[in-house]
């Protein structure tokens, strides 16, 4: 038997990736006992034997494991002080800053978690070694993307994928797209995306965005051969809600799409009879005092769709 | 299968013809040797993946057949994938091997156009001679069409990965148990941590392949990915050995939707759908693609009954805190909603070292966890007690969903605490069968001595409209005798001041009063087992003085010996690293001490041991008293090892005893 040889570049490229993945992922805590005998462990073996980067970098992890985020980042600090070329303690740093930022920056203005991720990794986005570079980017573009620096971000996932097709950066690319106002590149990004992974996700992504171009384009004074290729994305964004409605059990959501095209059609009369369906299944599951949030987020979409088709009606 | 799906698996059909063609397989076999397998792999009504590694180049052929005596069919060349270990210099690619050994052949044989719900035997050989198979034991099972209901029996087993005997008890127990009650497994699902420590390539073999080969060459097992594997394999790019060792659907081969990995997963059989997450190393908010995708399989599934299961528990207080650590957390806070508005009925997961199982529970999504509002039937689920769980036919969003956290298959058991909304907390080793017919599920948690410790059901008949219980019955809090005097150090005999705890103070044991036990229980190979009268405590272990955690009540008067032994694990090498043991031990009143069934102290007791022993001499327990143990190094595995300690009280009447050991090791450096 023989495995053929592969070419250099694939040994590299998939070196490459796995290196970047090792990187890309948070360090969670790995070890037998519960986070907090681990830090003690730690925290005793710190005292005996002395610090190092490496005992502040995993003692970071148990840290973060139990969400004592300041300490995780103040361990990462004091492992970077020690050892300022630790690629996985500077990404790992800038990922705990970035949450920070998305809950509000509520930690002390001296605290390391309230410093600014894209310093953090700043020296990382140039570094020689390609994975780490690739590593880098691509969470530069999460921090460009949650501080709706569309054009960066979205430049930053392209180069991301380039060495990766990682789903979510085809989404997040795909976001920052619509963001700019580059609804066709961003529908061309999740059609191959789509191609490459048949994702559901991916499908339900590329529906919304036919749709919210469609939308866009009716709303705005557009030009003829716009509008043609704004029927031509609901045509498609129909033939996959027709699909969904076919092959699921629970279809509120699509319903909810369903009512959506049935607007853009004019035809309100059919897309209230879809939205209430949608409102009964979405009621029946809704009867919890605990809701998905995701569940309640769908029922004020169809109420608030409802309420449009009726004033339409009027 | 919906049309995507069927593109999908076109396509993949192209692809592996493509893959193996340029996997040209030659007639070359020179000194193969079979290292893993046969096991099997990716099931579904009309196929099947047996995956086997040789070292050294092999013809791979596969003969199956639904006569055993006629193993008439053969898989095509075409349908089989080789992966290997890339040699010092040579390239690697997408069908290299992760860190498998040098010259290491994996195949991975897909049978395809298979009829459903059929047995069928096969066997592998390297083109000349066979490797295995061809015997009773080695068959596949296709799984039934996706719908009607057919009884199906399902293991499930959780941080099981050390290689040792309570691993292989584990197993043996669940095997006997089967034997027993005629009925075999159609599936098994590992929880994770199926190879600690790292789940490196060599531990995969030693800790997983070989103690449940008899297993696999007939189940497949669907895995779900623990920390442990964590440390050497990755969930974003499905790298590393734990990919190395499974082939999940990626492409709802086997039902459900396209994950587009292998980390997460779904798949059905019969009226069941299963689902995996990756609870390790992935994003688990409602926005990242787990979670997204978790609601659109959920809303596509259609079956009688959802299964869900992943590594990290939404609910437990054994080895680990669901209240405290973040993975825990959040699995409860951001996932289970998507999984009870999707109408799940069973989430199965490991990481807490311990075997717990919730009440009839929804919406218990707040932190800390509490039965206050959640608690939809606070009976035992016990057919025979309190009587099922009961829910509405079909499936039904917020109907209740019962927790199995089964991290009990062979790490060392422990408990912190008491979950609130748990019914059922055994500081025990075991695993657990599924039982699903029509519209009975049944539970059974079948502990390492073989015996059903616990045994639950959810029946799903007619309409059941849910209501909250407003004071539900939950367990009494744990407690571990908070206000004993805290036993310190003696200032009698001096403690090394270098030395590392090898079993700590206060661990939980294995203890047996009132009969002598059997004469090897001081061995690795011995099992205590509820029905010989063996107990779980924590030392101490005594009464009177009020320094006991653990309270014999009814010694005093009835009798004057304690039998109790704890495992503990030393790490490979590590034995060759340590200059001494000694016992920290507070007693009262003598005590016997054995390693691995070696006699390595004796105080306070003159000759024999057990009930036979004669002139215990009075000692009060006035804090730990250190023992060097000169020649127990000798004793130690660099594995398992089993701590046995029997104390013994002066008299009767004695108005105290305590029995309070824990181990120490001086390392040479």
């Amino acid at each position: 038997m023989s495995t053929n040889a592969k070419p250099r570049h694939v040994r590299n490229t998939v070196e490459l990736v796995f290196t970047l993945y090792l990187l890309m992922v948070p360090y969670w805590s790995l070890a037998h006992d519960s986070p907090a005998t681990v830090i003690s462990q730690l925290t005793a073996t710190m005292a005996d034997e002395g610090v190092s980067a490496e005992l502040f970098f995993r003692r970071a992890s148990e840290f973060r494991a139990i969400r004592y985020y300041q300490r995780a980042a103040y361990d990462l600090t004091q492992a970077l002080a020690l050892d300022n070329t630790m690629v996985a303690a500077r990404l790992e740093l800038a990922r705990l800053q970035l949450q920070n930022q998305g809950n509000g920056n509520r930690s002390k203005s001296d605290s390391p978690l309230s410093k600014d991720p894209l310093a953090t990794i700043a020296s990382l986005t140039t570094h020689d070694d390609h994975a780490i570079r690739a590593a880098a980017v691509a969470l530069r573009g999460e921090i460009y993307l949650a501080k709706q620096q569309w054009k960066e971000a979205a430049a930053d996932f392209t180069e991301s994928l380039s060495v990766e097709p990682n789903l979510a950066w085809f989404l997040w690319r795909a976001e920052a797209h619509m963001q700019l106002g580059l609804d066709d590149e961003a529908i061309e990004g999740l059609k191959i995306a789509y191609a490459v992974t048949q994702s559901p996700v991916v499908r339900k992504t590329l529906c919304d965005s036919y749709l919210a171009v469609v939308k866009k384009k009716r709303s705005d004074d557009s030009p003829i051969d716009s509008l043609s290729a704004g029927n031509s994305y609901l045509e498609q964004a129909s033939m996959i809600i027709e699909e969904e409605l076919v092959e699921n059990r629970l279809k509120s959501s699509w319903r909810i799409r369903s009512g959506k095209v049935l607007m853009l059609r004019g035809d309100s009369h059919k897309a209230h009879e879809e939205l209430r369906k949608a409102l009964e299944e979405l009621d029946a599951r809704l009867e919890t005092s605990h809701p998905d949030p995701a569940l309640v987020q769908d029922r004020i979409t169809a109420q608030s769709l409802l309420a449009e088709c009726t004033q339409l009606h009027q | 299968m919906c049309m995507q799906s069927k593109l999908v698996v076109i396509l993949n059909l192209v692809l592996v013809v493509i893959v193996s063609a340029s996997s040209a397989v030659s007639a070359d076999t020179v000194g193969v040797v079979l290292t893993r397998g046969p096991y099997l792999q990716l099931g579904s009504p009309d196929s099947i993946s047996i995956v086997w590694r040789t070292i050294g180049k092999s013809q791979p052929v596969v003969h199956f057949g639904s006569d055993l005596s006629t193993l008439d069919r053969t898989v095509p060349s075409a349908a089989i994938v080789v992966r290997v270990t890339p040699e010092n210099g040579e390239p690697t690619g997408p069908l290299s091997l992760h860190s498998a050994p040098e010259g290491t052949f994996q195949y991975e044989a897909t049978i395809e156009g298979l009829e459903p719900d059929t047995r069928y035997y096969y066997s592998i050989s390297d083109g000349t001679h066979k490797l295995a198979g061809g015997d009773a034991g080695h068959y596949f099972h296709t799984h039934p069409t996706p719908g009607p209901a057919r009884p199906t029996r399902i293991w499930v087993v959780g941080d099981s990965g050390t290689g040792d005997a309570r691993q292989a008890a584990v197993h043996n127990a669940m095997r006997d148990y089967v034997k027993k009650h005629n009925q075999p497994l159609d599936l098994y699902l590992h929880v994770g941590d199926m190879a600690y420590s790292k789940g490196t390539d060599a531990e995969f073999q030693t800790n997983f392949f070989d103690v449940y080969q008899p297993t696999i060459c007939n189940t497949v097992c669907w895995a779900s990915m623990g920390n442990h594997e964590g440390q050497t394999s990755k969930g974003l790019l499905g790298i590393g050995p734990y990919y190395d060792a499974y082939i999940c659907p990626k492409r709802a081969e086997a039902g459900g939707l396209p994950s587009t990995t292998e980390a997460f997963y779904s798949f059905d059989f019969a009226n069941i759908h299963f689902v995996c997450l990756d609870s390790h190393d992935l994003d688990r908010k409602p926005a990242g693609i787990m979670a997204q995708w978790l609601r659109a399989d959920l809303e596509n599934a259609n079956t009688d009954w959802i299964v869900a299961y992943w590594h990290h528990p939404p609910y437990t207080k054994g080895s680990h805190d669901s209240d405290k650590e973040e993975a825990l957390i959040e699995m409860r806070e951001l996932i289970m909603p998507i999984i009870e508005a999707g109408g799940v009925d069973l989430v199965l997961t490991g990481h807490s070292h311990i075997y717990e199982r919730s009440m009839l529970i929804d919406g218990a999504y707040q932190t800390p966890t509490t039965a206050d509002g959640v608690v939809l039937d606070d009976g035992d689920g016990d057919p025979n007690g309190d009587g099922p769980y009961r829910k509405s036919k079909g499936l039904h969003a917020h109907q209740g969903t019962v927790q199995v956290v089964t991290g009990n298959g062979g790490a060392k058991v422990t408990r912190l605490g008491t979950s609130p909304v748990m019914k059922r907390v055994i500081v025990e080793y075991g695993s657990v069968l599924l039982d699903i017919d029509g519209d009975t599920l049944v539970g059974s948690m079948v502990n390492r001595a073989g015996d059903r410790s616990d045994f639950f059901s959810i029946v799903k008949q007619g309409t059941v409209t849910p209501k909250v219980i407003a004071s539900p019955k939950t367990l009494p809090p744990y407690t571990i005798a908070a206000n004993r005097t805290k036993t310190q150090p003696s200032e009698m005999t001096p403690f090394p001041k270098n030395a590392i705890t090898i079993v700590k103070p206060n661990a939980d044991w294995d203890y047996l009063t009132t009969t002598a036990p059997v004469a090897n229980w001081t061995s690795i190979s011995f099992i205590p087992d509820d029905e010989s009268g063996w107990k779980s405590g924590t030392a101490g272990i005594g009464y009177g003085d009020s320094d006991d955690i653990t309270d014999l009540n009814d010694m005093k008067g009835s009798y004057t010996a304690v039998y109790a032994r704890t495992d503990f694990e030393l790490a490979p090498g590590a034995k060759e690293k340590l200059l001494e043991v000694g016992l920290a031990i507070a007693y009262d009143d003598g005590f016997v001490a054995y390693l691995n069934g070696h006699e390595v102290l004796r105080v306070g007791v003159k000759v024999r041991p057990g009930g036979k022993v004669e002139d215990v001499k009075s000692h009060e327990a006035d804090g730990y008293e250190y023992f060097p143990l000169p020649d127990a190094i000798k004793y130690l595995n660099n594995d398992e090892n089993i701590l046995s300690v029997e104390g013994h009280n002066d008299s009767v009447d004695s108005s105290d005893f305590t029995l309070d050991p824990y181990l120490l090791a001086i390392p040479k450096e």
